[in-house]
């Protein structure tokens, strides 16, 4: 059976969104509620027009929710990273999948909540010793690196493997739907040569790696997406000393 | 075919609330939200004596500065921030963002950054620090007779040094605070406290390093310098 929650756009989010559990909450339950909207209204009226409204409703919550809450960076970078997220919402409609019951429907989709929210945490209290906002503490493990889109990528991969593991779901998936909008978002970020420079070559190394992954003895639930993501991870951390 | 309609319809009103009760919740129970200066701590009508007041708390990898200025109406008319040693994309984004919030909301911010909170907690601190001595008619670190202070930062011998300095509109240099946190204390930090005292009496640079201390002492020389070309600019 194939995921009811939107595969793609939550991998994206747990890159851009989890540098703290109010914005992976916020993130990800207007993800839901789009990805939920997208499919009735693709049940109703067909998928087209179901996933463009998706994209549009995406794409405007995730923008208002970030500004009213104050956890947006107030730049260009809250528009690239809804508009990334809202695009893997209506990709994820328009693949169509059958209607499944609520109690599935939301069970994907609030599991796939619940571990971002679980990641966020984590990073949170790594990146800056606090939760939800609030500080906590200050011990030795504190590093902004967790915070860094490297680290998000790693802590993503993770974060599926463990959703998937949960759901017991495998599928076949295109990472570069993620990879691309990471490198994008990163090369954007970093404004200046050197950084899309190294966005270009973390995307070529990874369709390099990718080829080889396929021979590694990876569990079935990191498969694909997740071992990708931890791989370019790991790309992208090398790659930032250029 | 009805019943997976009405499921689905259920599952979308669930969803909408539960988006809908994570962003309100979110931003009224957060700790980063609500940077619109919802709870200021203090007001800026009135009981605060105009000048530049200034402040500095420990932050996340070093000192952070705060200089606000108030005008004669109780205003804030400029805030300057400087944490050389923050973490750019994290606290260096807090340091902008608080920034303007102080600015635009005419108060201290009541939340941190989510993702920068210790770097955001100074910040906070050194604000109301200098709100509470505009409301004390000046003190340490201020100027209850007006004018601009400068901010400038160079490299010492073991890190950063910032020169704070605080010119009154008939050009006399009525403070100067230099800060270099990681300066050998009894070499460089020693030069610092001298080239200060220096800066103050003499009323101008001084060209000559201390001796055993030319780094921290070229680094304090170039920033003070460069407060002046400041204020010359303006």
């Amino acid at each position: 059976m194939k995921v009811r929650y939107s595969l793609e756009a939550f991998a994206l989010a747990f890159v851009l969104y989890t540098t703290g559990l109010e914005l992976a909450l916020v993130a990800a339950a207007v993800i839901v509620a789009a990805t939920i909207l997208g499919d009735v209204l693709a049940g109703l009226a067909g998928k087209t027009v179901g996933a463009v409204i998706a994209v549009v409703a995406a794409f405007a919550a995730l923008y208002f929710s970030l500004s009213y809450t104050g956890l947006g960076a107030g730049d260009y970078s809250d528009y690239a990273g809804a508009a990334l997220v809202a695009v893997l919402i209506g990709k994820h409609v328009m693949d169509g999948v059958e209607p499944a019951s609520t109690g599935e429907l939301l069970k994907q989709n609030y599991v796939a909540l619940v571990v971002m929210a679980i990641v966020a945490v984590v990073r949170e209290v790594l990146g800056g010793g606090a939760v939800f906002g609030y500080e906590i503490g200050s011990f030795g493990l504190i590093s902004g690196s967790y915070l860094s889109t490297y680290f998000g990528l790693i802590f993503g991969g993770l974060g599926i493997a463990a959703v998937n593991a949960i759901l017991k779901k495998e599928m076949k998936c295109e990472s570069l739907w993620v990879a691309v909008p990471v490198a994008v978002m990163s090369a954007v970020a970093g404004a200046s040569v050197s950084a899309v420079v190294a966005a270009v070559i973390a995307v070529v190394l990874l369709i390099s790696v990718r080829g080889k992954l396929v021979f590694s003895c990876t569990g079935k639930y990191f498969a694909c997406l997740p071992v990708e993501m931890i791989s370019l991870g790991f790309l992208t951390m090398m790659l930032t000393v250029i | 075919m009805n019943e997976k309609k009405s499921n689905g319809f259920a599952a979308l009103i669930l969803s909408v609330v539960v988006a809908l009760a994570a962003v309100f919740g979110v931003r009224f129970a957060g700790g980063t939200a609500a940077l619109a200066g919802e709870t200021p701590e203090g007001g800026s009508e009135g009981g605060f004596t105009a000048g530049t007041y200034t402040a500095t708390e420990a932050g996340f990898n070093g000192d952070v500065t705060v200089s606000i200025t108030f005008g004669e109406d109780g205003t804030i008319t400029d805030v300057t921030i400087d944490g050389p040693g923050e973490t750019p994309e994290f606290g260096g984004n807090a340091i902008t963002e608080l920034q303007a919030s102080i600015l635009e909301n005419q108060a201290v911010p009541a939340d941190v950054v989510s993702g920068a909170s210790i770097t955001s907690g100074a910040v906070i601190a050194a604000a109301q620090s200098c709100f509470d001595q505009a409301v004390a008619g000046g003190g340490a670190g201020g100027s209850a007779a007006g004018g601009q202070t400068y901010t400038a930062t160079e490299k010492g011998y073991m890190g950063d040094v910032t020169v704070t300095m605080t010119i009154a509109d008939d050009g006399t240099i009525t403070d100067v605070v230099i800060e270099g946190p990681d300066e050998t204390p009894s070499i460089g930090g020693a030069a610092l406290e001298q080239i200060q005292a220096s800066i103050l009496e003499n009323q101008a640079v001084p060209t000559d390093v201390v001796s055993s201390a030319t780094y921290s002492s070229n680094a304090a020389i170039a920033a003070a310098q460069s407060c002046l070309d400041q204020a010359a600019g303006n």
